[in-house]
């Protein structure tokens, strides 16, 4: 009896530190995880296939592999000219404090990561990058004051001049009817003695 | 006299557009209502970052209009950068091969603008000697998918005339990227803008800014006698299309001829401009609907289809070769319709015998 009375303490015992060693470990496996995404080195920026336009207070973007064009605010695009696969989440969040001039977190850095590779301005390898999800309405209420200042990639809707970059409007020169626009501006239009129409005969 | 709702939409694209091919626009006193209502006009007429250039000069900067027009201005922006990169290739391949083109229109009115996203140009226009327009065109052909939204010109006669050699002789060199392009002097420049302007029938308020940006950024040593040449109806349409520019954009054309000629406008010119740029359907894009040949299959659209080729009053002086004056459009917009028949049915016919 008592060897069992002494047994099952000793397994109490024991199994309290056990828990309290998982409990300790699982603290310092998190803190070490928050630890490692400061210091994470970002990805590289995309740069081949790309039509790059630096404008005073943005960055436009337009991808000619997928006829999309992005604008990009000044803390993306400082996020993303500094994605040389060298600096780490920390670094850029201190470069944004210095360009923006006002105290932000790694989410911020980790918002702007998320987009850039969301409109794929990231090399694929990037992939495999441990990406933590931030939303931007998460860091709105956090920094309301500065919340326009938080990274932004617009994608630029493209209604008549984006298809003039794709097809010829009516009227155009041709030679054949997959370079003229459609009824709209959507669609193939009809090549006709070397003019653009919309409508096929 | 009382203007259409067409005429006052188009006065109003007329004040939104006034000065904005400057560096610092004039101030505008604009309202957002009436510029909720042009938006449309100016995205249709390829003027939409010239209006948003103009608006983020005032009040309305910020406004939901401005931010659409803002959407073009970014777009044209890249798209000037990689028709720019596409003028060098294509360029450079012509040079390569011995021909020497000369650039006009597109870029070469776009770079008088203050910024290079604020003037649309999908097209590369470019003029090559007469005996070397077949070569062009096999060089071009050469190209493959790299061929871009090439319009060669044979000459300068499709675009206002001028001799080829003479305009070669006075054309002048540009720095465009990493290569050297040719563009026409002032002269010529000022021109084949006015020109194509009233052929065109004046639909695109662009192609007045264009011309005003050209006549303010004009060289001391301009010669007008040159620019306006001997022919007087050709002379007479130039001068009209500066002063309207005047009328219209408030362009600076105090030290030019066109300064006598802005109370003498014929009565008929500025309304038909207005017309045009305040029609969702400016009559010179319905033309391109559908082919004429297409009516002979579906009879019962030539109705719509006439109406759609009836050309302004500007196309039809300017294709009939007529004065610019006071006398009614109406002859000469039937002429015109005669002779496009006439073209047609030739062409018809030819293409019946070899089919």
């Amino acid at each position: 009896m008592l060897f069992e009375r002494v047994s099952i303490e000793r397994v109490i015992d024991r199994t309290e530190a056990l828990v309290a060693i998982l409990l300790n470990a699982s603290t310092t496996v998190k803190g070490f995880e928050m630890r490692d995404k400061a210091q994470q080195i970002v990805p590289c920026a995309r740069k081949a296939r790309l039509v790059v336009q630096e404008l005073p207070d943005e960055v436009l973007v337009y991808d000619l592999d997928r006829h999309k064009a992005h604008c990009l605010n000044k803390a993306s695009a400082l996020v993303w000219k500094h994605c040389d696969g060298k600096s780490t989440v920390g670094q850029l969040r201190a470069l944004l404090e210095e360009a923006l001039g006002t105290a932000t977190d790694d989410d911020v850095v980790w918002l702007a990561l998320g987009q850039l590779r969301r409109f794929h301005l990231l090399e694929e390898e990037s992939k495999g990058f441990g990406m933590m999800k931030v939303t931007r309405r998460d860091l709105v209420s956090k920094y309301l004051p500065a919340a326009l200042a938080l990274p932004l990639i617009l994608s630029i809707p493209s209604p008549a001049a984006a298809q003039a970059a794709s097809c010829r409007p009516p009227g155009s020169a041709c030679t054949a009817n997959a370079q003229c626009c459609g009824p709209g501006g959507v669609g193939v239009g009809f090549c006709s003695a070397g003019v653009c129409f919309t409508n096929p005969p | 006299m009382l203007k259409s709702r067409a005429e006052l939409s188009g006065q109003m694209v007329g004040l939104t557009l006034a000065g904005c091919w400057r560096r610092l626009p004039p101030p505008s006193d604009l309202n957002s209502v009436g510029l909720e209502e042009i938006v449309p006009l100016l995205q249709i007429s390829g003027a939409a970052a010239l209006g948003w250039w103009r608006l983020s000069h005032s009040n309305l900067a910020h406004s939901t209009s401005a931010e659409t027009l803002r959407g073009t201005y970014r777009l044209n922006t890249l798209q000037a950068k990689i028709t720019q990169n596409a003028i060098c290739e294509v360029v450079d391949h012509l040079r390569s091969v011995g021909i020497e083109p000369i650039l006009v229109k597109g870029w070469a009115a776009a770079r008088l603008y203050p910024d290079q996203g604020l003037r649309p140009y999908g097209d590369i226009d470019l003029c090559v000697r007469p005996d070397e327009f077949e070569s062009a065109g096999k060089a071009l052909e050469d190209l493959g998918d790299r061929r871009y939204d090439v319009d060669l010109h044979c000459g300068f006669e499709s675009l206002g005339g001028g001799d080829v050699d003479e305009v070669h002789a006075r054309s002048r060199i540009a720095d465009l990227g990493n290569t050297k392009v040719r563009l026409p002097c002032a002269e010529d420049h000022l021109r084949i803008l006015c020109m194509h302007f009233l052929r065109e029938g004046g639909w695109r308020p662009l192609w007045l800014c264009d011309i005003a940006a050209a006549v303010e950024a004009l060289p001391e040593e301009f010669d007008w006698s040159y620019c306006l040449g001997n022919n007087r109806s050709r002379s007479d349409a130039i001068i009209c299309s500066i002063a309207v520019a005047h009328q219209l954009l408030g362009a600076d054309i105090d030290q030019t001829p066109a300064a006598r000629k802005t109370r003498d406008l014929p009565r008929w010119l500025v309304p038909a401009i207005l017309k045009e740029w305040g029609s969702p359907q400016p009559s010179m894009s319905g033309r391109h609907r559908a082919p004429i040949a297409s009516y002979i299959r579906y009879p019962y659209k030539i109705l719509r289809g006439l109406r759609d080729r009836w050309p302004n009053p500007i196309e039809a002086t300017v294709g009939m070769r007529g004065p610019f004056n006071d006398f009614p459009r109406l002859p000469f917009q039937i002429g015109s319709c005669l002779a496009r028949a006439a073209t047609f049915a030739t062409r018809f016919k030819q293409t019946r015998r070899e089919h």
